[in-house]
């Protein structure tokens, strides 16, 4: 399931990779990316597996001169989901985004481990990681951005924030910043907590229900992520997915055709001359 | 009467704030409450909106000849209770325009209408904007992100403009505001101001009464109403100040 995807300078590719309605655990897979000079790479991975499957999806990035790329990896659903990006900075210019978005609940369990190397100067990186965690679910959000020695005029950025819907959602947060140059602009933060008790009364104060004000809310927090979006179409569809999400509305076999969560659109015919 | 609270309880924590506070407020009135900081007035105002937190331990809240009590704050809201945040909250990722078609909406869902059409919706919107004088586009803005505090409050008034309530709670509305900002919210209120509705106008000076003038003046200390008069008792408090309040 392993492969590879060069992009040769100036080119600029879009891929969108989906990894849903599977019912057993999708193979571990890496991917080897190199972005030649002043190449450009989105990639969106959307990741909806059932609650007993485990996905293990590793991105190996090298990046040469100039060249940019965004990842956008939105976890819908899953038992057990393990994220580790590697990305080396080796050409000046370079710059990279990495957006991830995780809506847990139940006992699933979702990791995403970080690793950005800025080898090199004038380089970018901004990673953002937010996480919406339900009823027993856990999660690991492990950032650590490397700044070489001569790797002056670094601009790096790194952000994991976290919602705990219940006393029993656990989210372990390390954003963690190694620098050996003295000339860079770099910063970290991690924040956790609940849903804005202040925010959830003025909109009921206002008339907005209960359940529509923490939608409201999970969503205005999950769309620092989503906006990320370039692709206006598949934008449009992973919000409206994000949406049905939060509202329990979205399977995990959305796509499958018995359609369990959709009992209504499902009418079975008996002919009861034949019992 | 609209609104009628009887022999009022309230703690915070075990704490109590308010002791047995009375007050009566008919369809058509603009009541002010004055008092020195600390003397439960914001209390009273979480209270009426049915803020968690507030632990209602005796007496009865009495709206449109109903106890609510025990309400949830939405029902009351979609029953026509708005409060004017002291304080309002900063909602990022939420837009004005997202937040008020909720709203509106969650009302007209309440009184079992159909929910508003666009073009209608935007429509009000532009002319209940232009009330409180704002002038900007409110697509894109989140909810009170990056307000001056006089936008928040004009914010609110225009909030209140949207809803048309029939009980207004004003709480500080004037505090904060530069002599321009308090003209148009208090114009904003005296056009929104009819016979069958009622404002409680919560305030530390007699300043905002100039503009938004009260039928009764009730003064507050340590949890009651300690006095009431007509509108020239804020003008005697805003000369005497609130020391000898202390002694009733």
């Amino acid at each position: 399931m392993d492969n590879q995807l060069i992009l040769a300078a100036n080119q600029s590719r879009e891929l969108i990779e989906y990894d849903d309605d599977a019912h057993v655990s999708v193979e571990p897979k890496v991917s080897e990316i190199v972005l030649n000079e002043n190449a450009s790479l989105e990639l969106y991975v959307l990741q909806n597996v059932s609650n007993e499957a485990s996905i293990r999806r590793e991105f190996k990035v090298k990046q040469l001169a100039d060249s940019r790329l965004k990842i956008v990896v939105i976890t819908f659903n899953g038992g057990d989901i393990r994220n580790t990006y590697h990305i080396d900075l080796d050409g000046e210019g370079a710059e990279t985004e990495v957006y991830g978005l995780y809506l847990t609940d139940k006992t699933q369990h979702v990791e995403n481990y970080l690793k950005v190397n800025h080898n090199v100067p004038h380089c970018k990186s901004n990673e953002k990681f937010k996480g919406i965690l339900d009823d027993e679910a856990t999660g690991v959000f492990n950032g650590h951005v490397y700044v070489a020695k001569d790797a002056q005029k670094t601009d790096a950025q790194q952000n994991n924030s976290n919602i705990l819907l219940t006393s029993k959602a656990k989210i372990n947060s390390q954003p963690f910043l190694e620098i050996y140059a003295d000339d860079v602009k770099c910063s970290h933060g991690t924040s956790t907590g609940q849903l804005d008790q202040e925010a959830m009364f003025y909109m009921r104060q206002r008339g907005v229900s209960k359940a529509n004000a923490r939608i409201l809310l999970m969503y205005a927090f999950a769309a620092e992520v989503s906006n990320h979006i370039g692709n206006a179409m598949l934008h449009e569809h992973i919000d409206d997915m994000i949406k049905r999400r939060l509202r329990g509305e979205l399977s995990s076999c959305e796509t499958c055709v018995l359609r369990c969560s959709h009992p209504k659109e499902y009418d079975f015919d008996i002919d009861y001359s034949k019992i | 009467m609209l609104l009628n609270i009887k022999n009022l309880h309230v703690s915070i924590g075990g704490k109590e704030i308010l002791k047995g506070l009375n007050l009566g407020v008919n369809e058509g009135e603009i009541h002010a409450i004055m008092g020195p900081n600390g003397t439960g007035k914001s209390t009273l105002a979480a209270a009426i909106t049915g803020r968690e937190g507030y632990e209602i331990t005796e007496g009865e809240i009495w709206y449109k000849g109903k106890n609510i009590v025990g309400m949830s704050p939405e029902d009351r809201a979609n029953e026509g209770i708005f409060l004017s945040f002291q304080y309002p909250v900063e909602i990022p990722g939420v837009s004005i325009q997202n937040f008020m078609r909720t709203a509106v909406n969650s009302k007209r869902e309440y009184q079992g209408l159909p929910p508003m059409s666009t073009v209608e919706f935007m429509k009000m919107m532009k002319e209940k904007q232009a009330m409180v004088e704002i002038t900007e586009k409110l697509q894109n803005r989140f909810v009170n992100v990056g307000y001056s505090g006089g936008e928040k409050k004009k914010n609110e008034i225009f909030q209140m403009a949207m809803l048309e309530p029939s009980l207004a709670i004003l709480d500080e509305t004037d505090s904060g505001l530069d002599i321009d900002a308090l003209r148009i919210v208090a114009h904003g209120v005296n056009q929104l101001h009819n016979a069958e509705n009622a404002f409680v106008v919560i305030t530390h000076y007699q300043r905002l009464l100039d503009y938004i003038v009260p039928d009764f003046v009730h003064v507050m200390y340590d949890g009651r109403i300690v006095k009431t008069g007509g509108k020239t008792l804020a003008l005697e408090l805003e000369e005497k100040g609130y020391e000898w309040i202390k002694e009733l």
